[in-house]
């Protein structure tokens, strides 16, 4: 029996080391030596202390490739690896057509026909990223080429292929551009990996030469410079497309693997293993970009401008761990081993005052608070072709009035947001002019004296259930808070004698149940897409009923024919009363109970500088520094 | 025996088609589009169509009405049904969250995370568990079998996630830098000894009463009797008598190892398959979802297997025919 004893002795011993032979050790300053540039005989440009900035990330990335980018976290993150035509200055705000900058454009596009042609002229002297599809140069490092007008319209063209997934840079532009919808036909008779589909013309997408580009749009589209302000029509080099895709494993005419990126922007996909670590450095290639030497009232003062007119990015390396344990986050970020953090919902009272600031407690751990307004409005949707629900304004007004949502926020969210008083977020252009809307604030009596012209609206229907409102149901998806949130409603219906039942489902079975219109309320929200109002008129027009973006099932000539009308208009005063009348169509008619505006909370240490959160844009990472000595002085990372 | 293995290996063969025929009609009777988890809602219906067809869920479910009947004809096999057991048995699947990935390659790369954790864990926890129970069952009815009575107790009665607030919370005071992630591949060892602290009440308290059950059977009292010291009764007999309901209870959790920590690993950031499952839950990731239930499966019928071989290896009482 000994030698059993020994043996398993031996056998735990060796298990339990096992671990130390295949998991791979990270060291400190493992990034230092990093290439940041090219002397003119090509040699590398070595930095001897690389500045790396430490964060978390828990959300699921899921793109890499450009034109299939359709949340926010990949958004955030592929905003570093690729630029777009445009994109929006770092400080000003709030987020206009005035605030756009050219990234890759030399300036404004020249915009004629009424609208309808966008031509745009290139900076002629941008690089892509180093890649062996661009072959090997006399010194063994991969090549490059300029950025060429033609690369775009490849973009534009992958954008519609078929054999890509079709995302939101598909759907943002698939009406607009002229004969892209039949482009996309066409590639469906392609093989995946013929990519002679790429050499059929778009009507609408034109390089006149190397240098300029012409998009022409079916209808006139203002709008158009914010979808040229996304990342996602970054360009793309045929190159990459023939080398990397040619060749991928299944085949796929996406570009996931992190060798097969190639872009112009600041940073490069160093590493990634998903849900563990995401690794960008500095592009020893990117194109000359400044920090801007302008700002806001107040910018000033919050030193932002201490780096104004200094060449970007001032940070090498950035490093993202999987962090989706808030509390694991939360104390990695106290022990200081990473550089910023949300603020859990458990610590949220003890860290942020009433008045929503940082307590002076953490103050004096050389913590900062930002807050941000994000571009969302929640709500409570109405099913309008549902019987008791579509039939009724008056009970659909009656329930906005009764709802409380300052308390919502404050029991449900920390405090964190705002009531909504109209559809538009209130950093958006118009959101003033509407104005606040009738039932879009607590107030019981008229939420009472509705109820009761509910009573009458209904009985003539024959829809009462007795002398009482039918039940209603709501449709929620499953979640940490969904039984406190549908408590909370219910508690709010009840105030004017409305039953309330609860329905919880998964996200996919609730998709499903209010694109066949079976629900009848039910959890919604939208994030705009770009800082103009239209992005959030348009999911109350009947056309984008079938489209299943106008989910509330919402339809009203009046309302058709004002956004027919302001969807093609720029940006001008008669625009803005149509805006206005929409808006208060909304306010009246109640498709949806408004609740709030989101408002983010991100702490960071006093070494992480420049930091101004952007409600709409991405890719800022360039314009962050970090001090290395005041990290070091403060007890923070190496 | 090779008669009864071979046996045996068919039975496990139709209990594993059985797992596969029932989940695949588990995630098909669940209600709910799961293409809403992998299409922006912004992009209306079309999208989801098209996401759909790329994923074959337009494909009829178990049989291709084009085919015909004809089972030789490769479309008679175009259905969902055929491409779930291809895709389960090859691990050639594809998830729909990682579409560029299969399998195969998705367990290969986290495996090794759950298997660092799980298996030093396992192995660790075994061996103290023995230890102490034979400890505590030597001492029977003294101050330490009593003290480590109460301790098992104890130990059960704190629920896991304490065990790891608390064991994480205190690694952040002393080694901040050890406390979370593998940047380090010493951290691997702070889970490991929360995993072993926290399942070592019910293993020593399950050996304790194996050992004694044992103990009090007339051959040790015998021994006694004859006076054999005790330690050698207790290590060279009772030990290996004992050894049949613990490798039974240890085989069976193999299966599991592979699978990971869930908890553990999300609170200690170890990038193994146990996140991946729950976030394939969550995402309804159905090929992900059901190529490791196949997985665990087929990992659990070879496990069973291998017990009742050990069985007999252990007990020559134990004849397999």
């Amino acid at each position: 029996m000994k030698w059993f004893y020994a043996i398993a002795i031996l056998l735990v011993g060796t298990l339990v080391a096992l671990p130390q032979f295949y998991l791979d050790d990270e060291e400190e300053g493992q990034y230092d030596g990093l290439t940041i540039g090219w002397n003119p005989d090509g040699s590398p440009i070595r930095k001897e202390k690389a500045v790396v900035l430490h964060d978390g990330w828990a959300s699921t990335i899921r793109s890499w490739d450009q034109v299939t980018c359709g949340d926010t976290t990949s958004a955030s993150i592929q905003a570093n690896l690729y630029e777009g035509l445009y994109g929006y200055h770092y400080l000003k705000r709030p987020p206009s057509e005035k605030t756009i900058v050219p990234l890759l454009a030399a300036e404004r596009p020249t915009i004629t026909n009424r609208g309808r042609v966008y031509t745009i002229k290139i900076k002629p002297d941008v690089k892509y990223s180093r890649n062996p599809c661009f072959g090997t140069e006399p010194g063994g490092r991969h090549g490059t080429r300029l950025v060429a007008a033609q690369d775009f319209v490849l973009t534009f063209k992958r954008c519609a292929d078929y054999h890509i997934r079709p995302s939101l840079p598909w759907s943002l532009i698939s009406a607009h551009i002229k004969g892209l919808q039949e482009y996309r036909k066409k590639t469906k008779r392609y093989k995946i990996r013929d990519f002679s589909r790429y050499d059929l013309p778009v009507e609408g997408i034109q390089a006149l030469n190397d240098h300029t580009l012409q998009i022409t749009l079916n209808d006139p589209f203002p709008q158009f410079i914010y979808v040229l302000a996304m990342h996602s029509y970054a360009p793309t080099p045929r190159e990459a497309v023939d080398y990397w895709l040619g060749r991928s494993k299944p085949p796929s005419a996406e570009f996931r693997g992190k060798e097969s990126l190639v872009g112009t922007g600041p940073y490069l996909l160093h590493e990634f293993r998903t849900k563990d670590k995401l690794v960008l450095i500095r592009n020893p290639d990117f194109r000359p970009d400044f920090y801007p030497t302008e700002g806001e009232p107040g910018d000033e003062e919050l030193g932002l401008l201490k780096d104004a007119g200094k060449r970007a990015p001032f940070i090498d390396v950035i490093s993202w761990r999987w962090m989706p344990q808030p509390y694991s986050a939360w104390m990695t970020f106290l022990a200081k081993r990473r550089d910023a953090a949300g603020v859990p919902r458990e610590t949220f009272e003890m860290v942020i005052t009433p008045g929503r600031d940082l307590t002076d407690r953490w103050r004096k751990r050389s913590i900062y608070l930002r807050k941000s307004w994000s571009p969302s409005v929640f709500w409570i949707a109405f099913n309008l072709e549902d019987e008791v629900i579509g039939n009724s304004k008056s009970l659909r007004q009656a329930l906005c009035a009764a709802y409380d949502v300052e308390n919502h926020i404050k029991v449900l969210y920390n405090g964190r947001g705002k009531r909504a008083v109209n559809m538009l977020p209130s950093t958006f252009p118009g959101h003033k002019e509407v104005g606040p809307g009738p039932y879009y604030r607590l107030d019981l009596e008229t939420a009472k004296r509705k109820i009761a012209d509910a009573k009458q609206e209904l009985g003539a229907k024959g829809l009462l259930d007795g002398d009482d409102i039918p039940q209603l149901t709501l449709d929620m998806a499953r979640g940490a808070r969904a039984a406190t949130f549908a408590e909370f409603v219910k508690q709010q219906f009840r105030k004017i004698g409305v039953r309330l039942k609860v329905n919880y489902s998964d996200w996919s079975t609730l998709q499903e149940r209010v694109t066949n219109k079976q629900t009848q309320l039910y959890t919604m929200g939208w994030h705009a897409d770009y800082p103009d109002g239209e992005n959030f008129f348009q999911l109350f027009w009947s056309e984008n009923i079938d489209k299943g973006t106008n989910d509330t099932n919402y339809s009203d000539a009046e309302y058709d024919a004002w956004y027919e009308a302001a969807r093609v208009m720029p940006d001008t005063p008669e625009r803005m009363a149509l805006y206005v009348k929409m808006g208060r169509k909304i306010n009246e008619d109640c498709p949806v109970l408004l609740l709030g505006e989101p408002l983010g909370f991100v702490l960071y240490y006093d070494w992480v500088q420049n930091v101004k959160s952007h409600p709409i844009g991405y890719g800022f990472a360039k314009y962050r520094r970090i001090d290395l000595d005041l990290r070091r002085k403060l007890g923070g990372r190496n | 025996m090779g008669a009864y293995v071979f046996r045996r290996l068919i039975q496990a063969f139709f209990t594993v088609l059985g797992v596969m025929v029932l989940t695949f009609l588990l995630f098909n009777l669940i209600a709910g589009d799961v293409s809403a988890n992998y299409v922006n809602p912004k992009q209306g219906k079309q999208a989801k169509e098209l996401w759909r067809e790329k994923h074959g869920l337009n494909k009829p479910l178990f049989l291709n009405p084009e085919a015909g009947g004809a089972v030789w004809k490769e479309e008679f096999y175009n259905t969902q049904f055929w491409h779930h057991m291809k895709g389960c048995v090859t691990f050639s699947a594809h998830s729909y969250r990682y579409e560029d990935q299969t399998l195969l390659q998705i367990i290969a790369a986290k495996a090794k995370y759950s298997l660092a954790l799980t298996v030093p864990a396992m192995a660790v926890g075994w061996l103290l568990a023995l230890v102490i129970s034979s400890a505590v069952a030597y001492f029977r009815g003294t101050w330490l079998d009593r003290s480590g009575v109460f301790l098992t107790v104890l130990g059960m009665c704190i629920p896991y996630l304490a065990y790891m607030i608390l064991g994480q919370w205190v690694m952040f005071q002393i080694s901040p830098e050890h406390a979370w992630g593998l940047a380090d591949s010493m951290n691997i060892y702070v889970p490991v000894t929360i995993a072993v602290v926290a399942s070592l009440g019910f293993s020593v308290r399950f050996y304790r009463t194996i050992l004694l059950d044992e103990m009090n059977r007339d051959y040790v009292r015998t021994a006694r009797a004859k006076g054999v010291p005790l330690p050698t009764v207790l290590f060279k007999h009772v030990l290996k008598n004992c050894m049949l309901p613990i490798l039974t209870s240890l085989v069976l959790s193999i299966p599991f190892l592979i699978m990971g920590s869930l908890l553990l690993e999300q609170f200690f950031g170890v990038n193994g398959l146990g996140d991946l499952m729950l976030s394939s839950i969550n995402d309804r990731d159905v090929p992900i979802i059901t190529g490791l239930t196949f997985l665990t499966a087929v990992i659990y019928v070879i496990g069973l297997l291998i017990t009742d071989v050990l069985y007999a290896v252990f007990d020559p009482r134990i004849r397999l025919s």
